[in-house]
């Protein structure tokens, strides 16, 4: 009963299955790599925690190490006065004494926040702890970028979220349409069955087998293209486009999950009483 | 056999049968007569368990409507062969194969169901069509396929809806000699027709259905 004697219809399934799960495939492609960029900005955020001037080198590592302690924080990394003398230098070109008498630049250290920590509520958060230690003049970080991302990766996920949703429900409408009316064309056949006495597991097991195998072709299908469209994004827009390769398995299972629920959803209402 | 214990439906809030009660015994041959609409094949949907009743009790052998549970009602579809005036044959098969459909789905082996669906073509007189699909058949052949069909299961019963509603007189009489020859084999035949030409070429007892009731 299957693909020769429907083969329009199964054509059709498979194909709109395979456009669902191509369009999804995008859509999880896109926020992979929204993701990434977003994570990649975050971990770019650096604070730089500046230590009283007059404080020895000693007591300027021991304050380092306090606030390495502080939970959120990453690698930190301690900067003399010399170090800060040397920076000095080699942004404006000039040695700093040749400037000025004396060395005004404080030591400090520069703190790379943990992934989870990097959100501007947590962030203001280590900023209040660092500030508290006895010694600490200032802490200083890009405040308005901060803001700036977790303003426009709030609307990004609500986007995203709001596109995916709508895109779940046409694919899941496209689909159960398309397997209602390939079903539908077939009632002739499960009401006879029906009739002679068939049992419901006799008359799903051929569709259900049917949904299993149109949505692992669908999902193939799509992953197909779906591994076209990246290598050709890599080569023409983005060289750096990152493809998790465990989205083909995710398509693969779901094809085959939605096929078969389809098709089960689509034949109970011709097996009320079966 | 079959029998109907004051059986009253309603569909759509409109009253369809109202205490209906009769009885069929094993081998009857048994007409169901009434206006179109009158709810004969209603009757027939109750008998194959399709239709439940709102009240009253269909027997079937020792299935009850009353107690019948889901998963009994191919088993008990199994003891009964249906024929409708639309033939319902699948059109993607042949005669052999739309035959032999009622014997795989009930997991017959393979070579049981040839032995049998032969000899059923054979009493059906179709035998030589068996690799021919129904739109190269006669309305008279393609019933006839459907007849094969409903009897090849050996049911203890036939239900036939108006099985001659479509076709003219010669395969009239000719599908009436094969529900004969079912009969005379023990299998009980209950038909519904308003053929009364046929009722009188071939006499048997009658259920009218008038306006849901049983008439006589």
């Amino acid at each position: 009963m299957g693909f020769k004697r429907a083969r329009l219809a199964s054509v059709i399934t498979i194909t709109s299955l395979a456009l669902a799960l191509l369009l999804a495939g995008y859509f999880i492609l896109f926020s992979i790599n929204v993701n990434r960029w977003i994570g990649e900005k975050r971990s770019q955020m650096e604070l730089e925690v500046f230590f009283e001037n007059d404080v020895s080198n000693a007591k300027a590592k021991a304050l380092t190490a306090q606030v390495q302690k502080i939970p959120g924080a990453g690698s930190v990394v301690y900067i003399s006065k010399k170090d800060a003398a040397a920076r000095f230098e080699k942004e404006f070109g000039r040695n700093i004494y040749d400037v000025l008498d004396s060395n005004p630049l404080p030591p400090s250290c520069r703190v790379k926040l943990k992934s989870g920590f990097q959100t501007s509520a947590a962030v203001q958060k280590i900023v209040l702890q660092i500030g508290r230690i006895e010694g600490v003049s200032d802490v200083v970080y890009e405040k308005e970028l901060l803001r700036l991302i977790d303003y426009y990766v709030t609307w990004i996920y609500i986007i995203l979220g709001g596109f995916g949703a709508i895109l779940l429900f046409i694919a899941v409408i496209l689909l159960y349409n398309t397997i209602r009316l390939t079903i539908f064309a077939r009632r002739d056949i499960i009401e006879i069955m029906g009739l002679t006495g068939a049992t419901a597991s006799f008359i799903k097991r051929p569709f259900l087998i049917e949904g299993f195998v149109q949505g692992l072709l669908g999902a193939l299908f799509a992953g197909g293209l779906l591994s076209l469209s990246v290598s050709a994004i890599r080569r023409l827009l983005f060289h750096s486009l990152v493809m998790q390769d465990n989205l083909y398995f995710i398509l693969i299972g779901a094809g085959i999950v939605i096929g078969m629920v389809s098709s089960a959803l689509s034949l109970s209402r011709y097996l009320d009483r079966i | 056999m079959i029998e109907f214990y004051n059986v009253d439906l309603n569909i759509d809030k409109k009253t369809i049968l109202r205490d209906v009660s009769f009885r069929i015994l094993k081998g009857e041959f048994v007409y169901l007569t009434g206006a179109s609409g009158a709810g004969k094949s209603t009757v027939l949907r109750l008998l194959y368990m399709d239709l439940f009743p709102d009240r009253g009790t269909v027997i079937i052998e020792r299935y009850s409507s009353a107690k019948i549970k889901d998963k009994e009602i191919p088993y008990l579809r199994r003891q009964l062969g249906v024929v409708f005036q639309d033939f319902k044959l699948l059109p993607d098969r042949n005669i052999f194969d739309n035959t032999a459909f009622a014997l795989r789905v009930i997991g017959m082996p393979g070579k049981e169901i040839k032995r049998r669906v032969l000899r059923v073509l054979t009493d059906v007189n179709l035998s030589h069509k068996r690799n021919h699909y129904p739109d190269e058949l006669s309305g008279g052949e393609q019933q006839r396929a459907a007849i094969a069909r409903a009897v090849v299961n050996n049911p203890i019963a036939v239900l036939a809806d108006e099985p001659t509603g479509n076709l003219d007189s010669d395969n009239s009489l000719e599908i009436m000699e094969i529900l004969q020859k079912i009969n005379q084999s023990g299998t009980a035949v209950l038909m519904a027709t308003h053929d009364n030409e046929l009722i009188s070429a071939f006499p048997h007892r009658i259920i009218e259905i008038k306006e849901g009731r049983v008439g006589r």
